[in-house]
């Protein structure tokens, strides 16, 4: 598919899955965000959880490497599909990623950990809303 | 990759395609019967492959208004750029000195420089302005007591952007310090005379215009002599400048490409001229796009841009499936850094990553440009699409 990407990464690359945004307002809908505005680097996952905290929907926006958008896309499928923890070994594993693309996968993880504590904080009735701002959620 | 087709070539600044006319006349110096012998054999099969050499020194020289016994063939602007700035050090300070570059140089140069800075040289790199261009004045400003040599380029690999030689040159002469030029980028391209620029040495390629790679040449002023001391030592080949036997079918193919340059400069300019200003019509219609030399300091074939919005390692690798185009310089590219050219210029290392050049020449088409644009376009869309900056600048309030 791409001479220097696996196939896995170039699938999750040119057609990810659960791009875009949830309403941030809304009942337990988390946010988190990985990254540096500055450095041109960023990955927002959004999370939606049910009453009894599991995740119902995930989006996310990257901007950033070929890796980093890919590990956004198979991060989200996997959250919302439920199944093992997409933690940076798993989705590197799973990609196959090169040592130097790493760093993708634990932005994206550091991203829906935030996102995910975020929806249950709200759903238990905390409105902390911490790490939010400056990730381009427009608020 | 097998079944995909090959993208549009939009990377002549890197390399062009080897001319079929040039290819032919090379040809007849690779048969098994003739065209093999050694130019420094004092016999018939030496002395047939020497005026092959002698014609194509006459080519190459008359491109840049220089005397055959000027160039010293080389195994390209590399190896030229090497003699020049370490051979001038060597002869005319061979105790130490000065010199005087840029940062936005060709990596021949800084390394070249870099190493000369280990064994005891002090180096000067000046910093072009945002329009990519090094001023005369800041020349004139950065000469010392004993500097040797200013070793700056004619036009700029990454961004296009054209220096004024002839007006370097003077106050280069003035000083009596000897002006290296590297015209790898414009030599064939734009006219190129030695006698009314005050240019001492001057490294050429014949890869970047058409003729073969692995072949250069250096100009080293006779008069006023410029003096250069040999690197490669054996034989005494080339005056004594360049050692080792002359590879014939490169040497004559470099001389064939430099004759068709000449006669045809005005027609590939025009033909420059044409597509670059359907490519920078096609992409200024993309939102926020810069470009990274000023219109009318640059040549009309090299165009340099810094998309906002998207990630460099996504755009290049996306857009490189459709057109063949340099982030940054071909031999910065391989180490997957930013552009230091860009760097240099004032961009944040992430702009000069999501930057791309695209260089164009002889053999493109409008197709070509037509696809680079469409191309470029869509991937450009996409990943902003896909980017949580670019929503949010979208979503922010517009300062008028």
């Amino acid at each position: 598919m791409h001479p220097a990407y696996s196939d896995r990464i170039w699938q999750h690359f040119e057609k990810p899955v659960n791009v875009g945004r949830l309403d941030a307002d809304a009942a337990r809908v988390g946010t988190g965000c990985a990254g540096e505005a500055a450095h041109g680097e960023m990955v927002r996952v959004q999370v939606r959880v049910n009453e009894a905290g599991a995740v119902e929907a995930a989006r996310f926006k990257a901007q950033g490497s070929v890796a980093l958008i890919a590990c956004g896309s198979l991060a989200t499928q996997q959250l919302a599909g439920g199944g093992a923890e997409p933690d940076a070994g798993w989705l590197s594993e799973t990609l196959g990623l090169a040592p130097v693309d790493r760093t993708a996968a634990l932005l994206v993880e550091d991203a829906w950990r935030e996102a995910l504590a975020d929806a249950r904080g709200r759903a238990d009735g905390a409105c902390d809303r911490t790490g939010t701002e400056h990730c381009g959620t427009g608020e | 990759m097998r079944d995909m087709p090959l993208p549009a070539y939009l990377d002549y600044a890197a390399t062009t395609p080897l001319d079929r006319r040039v290819a032919e006349v090379m040809r007849e110096w690779l048969g098994e019967r003739t065209g093999f012998g050694n130019a420094a054999s004092d016999h018939a099969w030496g002395r047939t492959a020497a005026a092959a050499v002698a014609r194509a020194r006459e080519q190459v020289a008359a491109l840049i208004g220089a005397e055959p016994r000027e160039i010293v063939w080389t195994s390209g602007a590399t190896e030229a750029d090497n003699l020049a700035i370490r051979g001038a050090v060597r002869f005319h300070a061979p105790d130490g000195g000065h010199v005087v570059t840029a940062r936005t140089e060709h990596r021949a140069v800084l390394d070249t420089c870099r190493a000369l800075e280990s064994e005891g040289i002090r180096v000067t790199r000046l910093v072009p302005d945002r329009g990519s261009v090094i001023r005369p004045e800041q020349v004139r400003r950065a000469l010392e007591a004993d500097t040797v040599l200013v070793s700056l380029m004619h036009v700029n690999n990454e961004t296009g952007a054209v220096q004024d030689i002839a007006g370097i040159g003077e106050i280069c002469r003035e000083a009596g310090v000897r002006l290296h030029v590297d015209a790898a980028q414009s030599a064939g391209k734009l006219p190129l005379d030695v006698r009314r620029l005050a240019v001492d040495y001057m490294a050429l390629s014949a890869h970047k215009v058409y003729g073969p790679k692995g072949a250069g040449a250096l100009y080293v002023r006779q008069r006023p002599r410029a003096g250069l001391a040999p690197l490669i030592h054996g034989g005494g080949h080339e005056r004594g400048m360049r050692s080792g036997t002359l590879a014939t079918h490169q040497v004559v193919g470099m001389g064939e490409a430099f004759r068709i340059a000449a006669r045809e400069m005005q027609n590939d300019r025009r033909h420059a001229e044409a597509l670059m200003q359907r490519l920078q019509d096609g992409l200024g219609g993309i939102e926020a796009i810069r470009f990274n030399a000023a219109a009318d300091e640059r040549v009309p074939w090299i165009l340099n841009c810094t998309f906002p919005g998207v990630g460099g390692e996504s755009l290049l690798a996306e857009v490189s499936r459709g057109i063949a185009v340099a982030s940054g310089a071909a031999c910065s590219s391989a180490t997957r850094e930013p552009s230091y050219v860009l760097r240099a210029l004032g961009l944040a290392d992430h702009e000069a990553e999501s930057s791309l050049r695209y260089s164009l020449g002889r053999f493109s088409s409008r197709e070509d440009i037509d696809t680079a644009v469409t191309e470029t376009m869509r991937v450009v869309a996409r990943l902003r699409a896909l980017s949580p900056l670019w929503e949010a600048r979208e979503h922010a309030p517009r300062v008028q």
